[in-house]
């Protein structure tokens, strides 16, 4: 039945609209006053329209309508869906109806006549006072106090709405009339309905939500669900979250907002090493990070397994897929905009958690009506799961260290991160922000020598052990993250002019320290000697921006602002206390302005945002322009088309460091114009999405072209001996590629049980014409990609089941290998190398399952503590991450490397 | 694959209310259970392996020329060879307008004791293999000049501290600076040699495998380097042989990578082949190792 009206629908909705134009048009020609019924066959005389409505209903209903104000029949029809509970359709026949809901609807078209209903609720019949009015208010969570970003709030009825900014403030224009009912939906909480009332001031409004304390799982995906949220939602292509609903989705020891992306389509999830996020085709370090405003470098603890940023702390995040606004720059592919949560403001709150890998604790204090605070700590310990991922992607042999003695591993490593935030609301139009951010993860691997007991060996160095006049000792850590910091001043300078100035500074430190020291202590003079390695990259990234938003009416929003970074970023490899092997300092400025402006048109039905970018680059001196466009139309009610197309940038680079004996190590680099070019990608984006009460089906289709992007390379040729040097070698590869890709989605929205199964489609290539004419597929290239995750409420519990399918990367592999006998008499192997990923490694999957419990202590309200229990790998699947060659005896060998294999994990949630 | 099933048994279905979800989601299962199917059986694609040669060849001043022709070893089973036999190849090297083919003295290397090669010269390598021609060319660098040492005579404390401590201060000596005349970045290598027919170690080795004789430095475009004294693993006298070199050599100490994350083709002059044919020039000095 319902296919057959749907299909109906669409026919009668792309048949009748020319009709309908024309009836809407229809100017009124007097003033009318009364009761609907009274009202309409008057109009109906006047204009020689029909209308035809259950009379009974009608009469509940009293007006004045004013030519002045309503002007035509469609601007009356709004006016009554806007005011009252009541649905309107021009018919196929150029008849009005005018019923309650769909079924009277469906019924006043069967018969066309009056049908006699029972009405067992309706609103008060209320007169508007005030029409075509401003709306403004601010939404606020009911328990905590805290700002509700990114909202939507839709007046029922109609297709006017808006979203509320990251301080949770929202303006709507032109409202129909003051008896209409605003509906306001944030993923996470229940969807709330606020009827206005006329005769009382109702803006300023101050809109208080509720958590959807059990059923997240419903509202887990995307900012579509809600099907009035759909009609409004004009930026295309985004993913939204609730960091509150990642608990019961399965997890390896943290609910980690990163590894909840990757569930979706276009987000790939193979890659267990990285918690940065590869965006369609896109590399981690084309996705912008946002968080407060900063820019966040490194989002990876312990080996890329956990993301650095803490779900307890975060209280919305938003990916947008391709196409982005104007209003972010300096990445070529998506972009993940972070925003952190304020604190209670209504009573000092303390949670804690525990898990197998780490401890994390928060706690918000509100001082007095105007301040509130956050503070948010998590470390994590050496326990199973630490010592589990850290065994895993240590090297397999250290042969840069010199040549000593044995000895046992002493690790002392460790990850912790904190989040701080301070929000003070001066006055109702200023609100002062500090927000800090610190993640760092500290490796350790230094051994701990033992002394030979009289034993022969020259091996003494380790720890500090001394022999006489000489002590040596040894150091193997790496230590490496971000810290940032944003302070932030929002003035509401009118309901319709807002603005945000940002100042923030970001830091990335990554340090490798692989020394050996000798100290020797000779005629009371000591000398100390260093040898090995010490790498050390930071970088600096000092901003201001000014965002300011002017909604000139409901149709018409501009935005507008400027931005400027400066940057600094130093590399350097040291070697045997004084050599310099790199040393780079690079320092930079990027500066300018963008401006966009969101149009509605053909009834609301059609947004268009144009939008320009315009970046001036200290380091090549050259402006760089990035016209956006972005579009969306709701073809039918339930059915939205979007696109995108834009021009994007990238001016600072992070560069992989190919290191095989002690890991890959990444770092941050500029661009410069000669060597390392601006790299540039153009998108062009497509999507439809059908959404059903119950049910949301999406495709989406991109393309993106990508030019002069660099892959860069540093080989290390170690010599046999001790002693001698170090060469590197630094290359850096520049090329073109492109990525494309579909996306489908279908997902459960509503029940005990709901989920989704998303499925990606996609190639990335790449061509270096200085190593081959041909396009080769990128590292990061996936074929196919299927995500299905389910879940399912059961009283207390919730349990929940994820699978994912991704084909294997590609990779290079030797086709053979050869020795050669150089001139110092060493043989040296060497291999022959297929091209470049010509292979796959074995298809990826994996299942993991959780199960959770909510429970209540201490007389709380609500179930806000919880057990979970939860199993990575279920099947225990061998996953390939890559593989390792050796020649032995003319023979070459081949091993996996492999991710991790089956992991349980237990995590506890205690609030007080 | 138990979750399909999951999914689709917990599908409430109202037919009345929802057949075309119904009809749709039906689909997507499906869809997605043949697209695993398909993915379980894929089979992963085999790459062809290429029969080129492997050439080894060292033209050093008033050398005989010398050169090793091999196969490399393939990492499948089954691959194709050519019918090319290594001994029986015709090897040509052409300099100064003169051809000459090398004769061939069994197991892949072919020899010419009457072509000594001359610096400033340009010899050029050509032969067919598996119906390609191999081809490459080099010259002889100079000889190095103004190869000097900073001291002929080492003394060096023997480190064995088999019983115990050693008592009072240990005394390192200064390291051995080599220093040579390098006006155009050209590359130069240091290869230290132990001469002694059974040479004392200076430290105990323990239960380790005793180093050899040889050490050397990475090739640098310098013009110096220094030989730390704990770099002599045995008395006695030492050959200090300062190689002139071709970049072509020099980037043979490059690691290609041993991981499918990172492995590159090996520098090669060689066109068609693999390997290397360059030319090189020595200086020699000697230094004594002594015990302190």
């Amino acid at each position: 039945m319902k296919q057959f009206s749907f299909i109906l629908f669409l026919l009668s909705v792309l048949t009748i609209n020319l009709k309908a134009q024309t009836v809407e048009n229809f100017k009124l020609t007097k003033n009318y006053a009364g009761t609907l019924d009274e009202i309409l066959p008057e109009v109906g005389l006047d204009l020689n329209v029909r209308f035809i409505f259950d009379k009974d209903y009608l009469k509940k209903f009293k007006t004045v309508l004013m030519t002045d104000q309503e002007k035509t029949v469609g601007g009356m029809l709004k006016m009554f869906r806007a005011s009252w509970d009541m649905i309107t359709l021009v018919g196929n026949d150029g008849f009005i109806y005018i019923a309650k809901d769909k079924e009277q609807l469906d019924q006043l078209q069967n018969h066309k006549e009056v049908v006699k209903t029972e009405i067992t609720q309706y609103r008060k019949k209320l007169v508007p006072v005030k029409r075509n009015f401003l709306l403004s208010g601010d939404l606020y969570d009911i328990e905590n106090g805290e700002r509700i970003p990114f909202a939507t709030i839709v007046i029922e009825g109609t297709t006017k709405g808006a979203t509320s900014d990251q301080n949770g403030h929202f303006v709507l224009e032109k409202v129909p009339a003051d008896t209409a009912v605003v509906v306001v939906t944030y993923i996470g909480y229940h969807t709330k309905r606020i009827e206005l009332e006329p005769q009382k001031e109702n803006s300023p409004l101050k809109i208080e939500l509720k958590q959807q304390s059990v059923g997240i799982a419903e509202v887990f995906v995307t900012g579509r669900k809600d099907d009035k949220a759909l009609k409004q939602s004009t930026v295309t292509q985004e993913i939204k979250m609730s960091p509150v609903a990642l608990k019961i989705l399965p997890n390896i020891g943290e609910k980690d907002i990163m590894r909840g992306f990757q569930l979706m389509p276009g987000v790939s999830a193979s890659n267990e090493g990285s918690a940065g996020m590869y965006v369609r085709g896109g590399t981690p370090d084309q996705n912008l990070i946002l968080y407060d405003g900063f820019t966040v470098y490194n989002v990876d603890h312990l080996y890329g397994f956990y993301s650095a940023f803490n779900s307890n702390a975060i209280k919305d995040v938003q990916l947008h897929k391709g196409g982005f606004d104007s209003k972010f720059g300096g990445r070529l592919s998506s972009v993940t905009e972070i925003t952190g949560k304020d604190g209670n403001s209504k009573k000092a709150t303390v949670g804690a958690e525990i898990s197998l890998l780490s401890m994390n604790t928060y706690l918000e204090v509100p001082f007095g009506d105007r301040i509130t605070t956050l503070f948010a700590f998590r470390r994590s310990y050496q326990g199973y799961l630490y010592d589990k991922i850290s065994t895993l992607n240590k090297p397999a042999t250290n042969t840069s260290r010199p040549a000593f003695g044995g000895g046992s591993e002493n690790k002392a490593s460790y990850f912790y991160d904190l989040n701080g935030k301070v929000t003070f609301k001066a006055t109702a139009k200023d609100v002062y922000t500090l927000s800090i951010f610190n993640g760092t993860d500290y490796l350790d691997n230094t051994p701990q020598f033992k002394m030979p007991a009289g034993g022969g060996g020259m091996a003494p160095p380790g720890g500090g052990a001394s022999m006489g006049d000489i002590s040596m000792s040894n150091t193997d850590f790496s230590r490496y993250g971000n810290v940032g910091a944003s302070t932030n001043w929002d003035r509401k300078i009118n309901e319709k002019l807002t603005s945000n100035l940002l100042a923030s500074f970001s830091d990335f430190y990554s340090t490798r320290d692989e020394r050996r020291s000798i100290t020797i202590n000779l005629d009371g003079v000591s000398t100390i000697r260093k040898s090995g390695i010490l790498e050390d990259n930071n970088l600096i990234d000092l901003s201001v921006k000014d965002n300011w938003k002017y909604v000139f009416d409901d149709k018409n929003i501009f935005e507008f602002g400027g931005f400027g970074t400066y940057y600094s970023i130093n590399y350097q490899y040291q070697q045997n206390d004084t050599l310099s092997i790199i040393d780079k300092e690079t320092k930079a400025a990027i500066a300018g302005f963008y401006l966009q402006n969101k149009m509605m048109y053909l009834n609301n039905l059609l947004t268009i945002t144009p939008g320009l970018r315009l970046n001036f680059f200290s380091a090549t001196n050259k402006i760089y322009f990035e016209p956006r466009l972005n579009a969306s139309y709701i073809l039918a009610p339930k059915v939205t088309i979007n696109g995108a197309t834009g021009l994007y940038y990238q001016f600072a680079n992070r560069v992989v460091r190919e290191d095989i004996m002690s890991g890959n190590r990444d770092f941050w680099i500029l661009s410069d114009g000669k060597e390392i070019p601006v790299s540039s990608s153009v998108h062009l984006n497509l999507g439809i999405n059908y959404d059903l009460p119950d049910f949301l089906y999406s495709a989406e289709g991109y393309y993106k072209r990508n030019q002069n992007i660099s892959e860069y390379s540093m080989r290390y040729s170690f010599a046999p001996q001790p002693g001698s040097a170090v060469q590197t070698t630094e290359q850096f590869f520049v090329g073109n590629g492109y990525t494309m890709g579909i996306e489908l989605l279908a997902q459960k929205k509503a029940g005990k049980f709901n989920g989704w199964i998303s499925y990606t489609l996609g190639q990335v290539k790449n061509r270096f014409p200085t190593q081959s004419d041909q396009y080769f597929f990128a590292n990061q290239d996936v074929t196919n990609e299927l995500k299905m995750v389910g879940i399912y409420k059961w009283g207390n519990f919730d349990f929940s089941a994820s699978w994912i399918y991704a084909t294997g990367r590609p990779y290079t592999a030797p086709v053979g290998a050869y020795s050669l006998t150089l001139i110092d008499g060493t043989t040296s192997s060497y291999y022959a190398v297929s091209d470049k990923n010509a292979y796959r490694l074995p298809a990826y999957h994996r299942m993991d399952v959780a199960a959770s419990y909510r429970f209540n202590l201490f007389k709380q309200k609500g179930k806000q503590n919880s057990l979970s229990f939860s199993v990575f790998n279920l099947y225990n699947r061998i996953n390939v991450s890559s593989k390792q060659f050796q020649v032995v005896d003319d023979v070459i060998l081949q091993s996996d490397i492999s991710y991790l294999g089956i992991t349980p994990n237990i995590t506890l949630s205690v609030k007080f | 694959m138990s979750n399909f099933i999951l999914i689709s048994h917990r599908q409430r279905i109202n037919f009345k209310q929802n057949i075309f979800e119904f009809v749709l989601n039906r689909l997507i299962l499906t869809l997605c259970f043949l697209f695993a199917l398909y993915s379980c059986t894929k089979d992963d694609d085999k790459i062809a392996f290429n029969d080129i040669p492997v050439v080894e060849s060292y033209l050093i001043k008033n050398n005989p020329v010398s050169l090793t022709i091999s196969r490399k070893t393939p990492f499948e089973d089954n691959v194709t060879l050519s019918n090319d036999i290594l001994d029986q190849l015709q090897i040509k090297i052409s300099y100064n307008n003169q051809t000459r083919i090398i004769p061939s003295v069994g197991e892949g290397v072919y020899r010419d004791p009457s072509l000594l090669p001359q610096e400033g010269i340009t010899y050029k390598l050509e032969f067919v293999f598996n119906n390609q021609l191999v081809t490459s060319s080099t010259d002889v660098p100079k000889k190095p000049i103004g190869f000097n040492q900073s001291v002929a005579v080492l003394e060096v404390q023997t480190f064995d501290f088999g019983g115990g401590f050693p008592t009072g201060p240990i005394t390192m000596p200064e390291p051995v600076k080599l220093t040579w005349t390098n006006n155009d970045e050209s590359y130069y290598m240091v290869v230290i040699e132990n001469t002694e027919v059974s040479p004392v170690p200076i430290r105990d080795f323990g239960d380790n495998t005793p180093p050899g004789r040889f050490f050397r430095n990475e090739p640098t475009q310098g013009n110096q380097f220094e030989i730390q004294s704990m770099s002599f693993q045995y008395y006695g006298n030492h050959r200090l042989i300062l190689y002139h070199m071709n970049p072509e050599y020099a980037e043979l100490y490059k690691d290609n990578g041993n991981s499918s994350q990172n492995l590159t083709n090996p520098a090669t002059n060689v066109k068609n082949g693999l390997g290397i044919f360059t030319g090189l020039n020595a200086d020699t000095l000697m230094l004594n190792v002594i015990k302190k």
